[in-house]
C-alpha cells in the first residue's frame, strides 16, 4: 500500500513536471491554422526544442502573450534576415517563391516586402481563405516564440 | 505519541498555510490590488444573455459603473480583429461607446490572464495582461479575441484608476 502511494506520488510529480516544463497543453481556438490543425483540438509544444537550435522554416510555432496563458499558433515562413513578399497570395523568401504544400485554398492577398530583424521570424498562419485583414499574421520577435507543435 | 506528533504537525502546517493566504486576501500587497481592480474590471463589463434583457436604465448604470474604473480624460488603444487600432479618449465617450454598443451584444465575456505588475512609484504602476473576450452578436456564433495589452494604472483617494490602455503588437505587420 505504502509503495503504491509513493509510486503514484512520483507519478503525479512527473507528470506535472513533464506538462508544466516540457509539453506544453494548448486547446486550439480559432481558424486560422486549418485544415492542418482544427478549432477546439488539443495539441502539446515542444517547449525544449528551440534551447537547442532556433525555429526553422516551416514549423509551427506557439507565441505566447503576457504568459503561456494564451498562446498564438502560427507557422514560420521566414527567417531572421531574409525578405518576405505576399504577391497575390503567394508568399515570396528573398524573391523566391516559397512552396507551401499546407496551404489549400489562398486569398490573393497583396504584402508589400519586409526585411526580419536579427532576431524577428515572420509567421502565417495555414487558412489563408479569409482577407487579409482578417488574419493575425507577420513578424514576431524570438523570445516570444515558446515552442514548436508536437505533431 | 508519534502518530500524535504527526497530526500536531500537520494542523500547524494547515493553519500556517491557511494564515498566511487569509493574510494575503485581506491586506493585499499593491500588485495584489491593482490586478483584483483589473479583475473586477473584466467581471463588470461582462454580462451574460440572460442579463441582456435589462433596459436602458440598467445599461446606462452599467456604461457609468465601467466608466468609474478611468480617469477622466483615460485613453484606450486596442487592436480589434482586423488590427485596426480601435481608440477611445476620456471617460465620456467610453460611456458612450460602451452604451452605443450593449443593445448588439447578445453577450460579452472578458477575462485577464498572466498579469505582470510593475509598481513606479507609491502612485503609479502598470500591469501587462493577456485580456480575452468572448462575444455573441444576434444568433451567430460567438466570436474571440485576445491581445496582451498595457494598462496604466494611477493612485486617486486610494483607488487605483485606469489612466492609458494599450494593445501590445507581439505580432505585426
Amino acid at each position: 500500500m505504502k509503495r503504491k502511494i509513493i509510486r503514484l506520488i512520483l507519478i503525479a510529480t512527473l507528470a506535472f513536471a513533464v506538462f508544466k516544463f516540457i509539453l506544453a497543453p494548448v486547446w486550439i481556438t480559432g481558424l486560422s491554422m486549418e485544415p492542418t490543425y482544427h478549432n477546439g483540438r488539443l495539441i502539446f509544444i515542444n517547449r525544449l526544442i528551440y534551447l537547442r537550435r532556433p525555429p526553422a522554416r516551416g514549423e509551427v510555432v506557439a507565441i505566447r502573450t503576457s504568459g503561456l496563458e494564451v498562446m498564438y499558433l502560427k507557422r514560420v515562413v521566414a527567417l531572421p534576415g531574409e525578405s518576405l513578399e505576399i504577391d497575390n497570395g503567394l508568399v515570396k523568401i528573398n524573391g523566391k517563391l516559397l512552396a507551401e504544400p499546407y496551404v489549400t485554398k489562398r486569398q490573393p492577398w497583396q504584402v508589400p516586402t519586409v526585411t526580419l530583424e536579427p532576431d524577428e521570424y515572420y509567421v502565417i498562419g495555414d487558412n489563408r481563405e479569409n482577407d487579409a485583414a482578417n488574419h493575425l499574421f507577420g513578424r514576431v520577435a524570438i523570445e516570444r516564440i515558446v515552442g514548436r507543435a508536437l505533431w | 505519541m508519534v502518530k500524535n506528533k504527526i497530526i500536531s504537525i500537520s494542523i500547524i502546517t494547515v493553519l500556517v498555510i491557511g494564515g498566511f493566504f487569509l493574510y494575503r486576501y485581506f491586506f493585499p500587497n499593491t500588485e495584489r490590488k491593482i490586478i483584483r481592480h483589473l479583475n473586477s474590471l473584466v467581471e463588470t463589463v461582462s454580462f451574460a444573455r440572460s442579463e441582456n434583457s435589462s433596459g436602458q436604465i440598467a445599461t446606462a448604470l452599467w456604461a457609468e459603473r465601467l466608466a468609474e474604473y478611468f480617469t477622466e480624460n483615460a485613453t484606450i488603444m486596442l487592436e480589434d480583429v482586423t488590427e485596426q487600432i480601435w481608440s477611445l479618449n476620456g471617460r465620456e465617450q467610453l460611456k458612450q461607446t460602451m452604451l452605443a454598443a450593449r443593445p448588439r451584444l447578445e453577450s460579452l465575456d472578458v477575462s485577464i490572464s498572466d498579469p505582470v505588475v510593475f509598481i513606479k512609484s507609491s502612485t503609479t504602476g502598470q500591469a501587462t495582461v493577456t485580456i480575452k473576450a468572448r462575444w455573441q452578436e444576434g444568433e451567430l456564433d460567438s466570436n474571440f479575441w485576445a491581445r496582451e495589452a498595457v494598462f496604466e494604472l494611477e493612485k486617486r483617494d486610494q483607488q487605483w484608476l485606469i489612466i492609458k490602455v494599450e494593445s501590445v503588437p507581439v505580432i505585426r505587420r
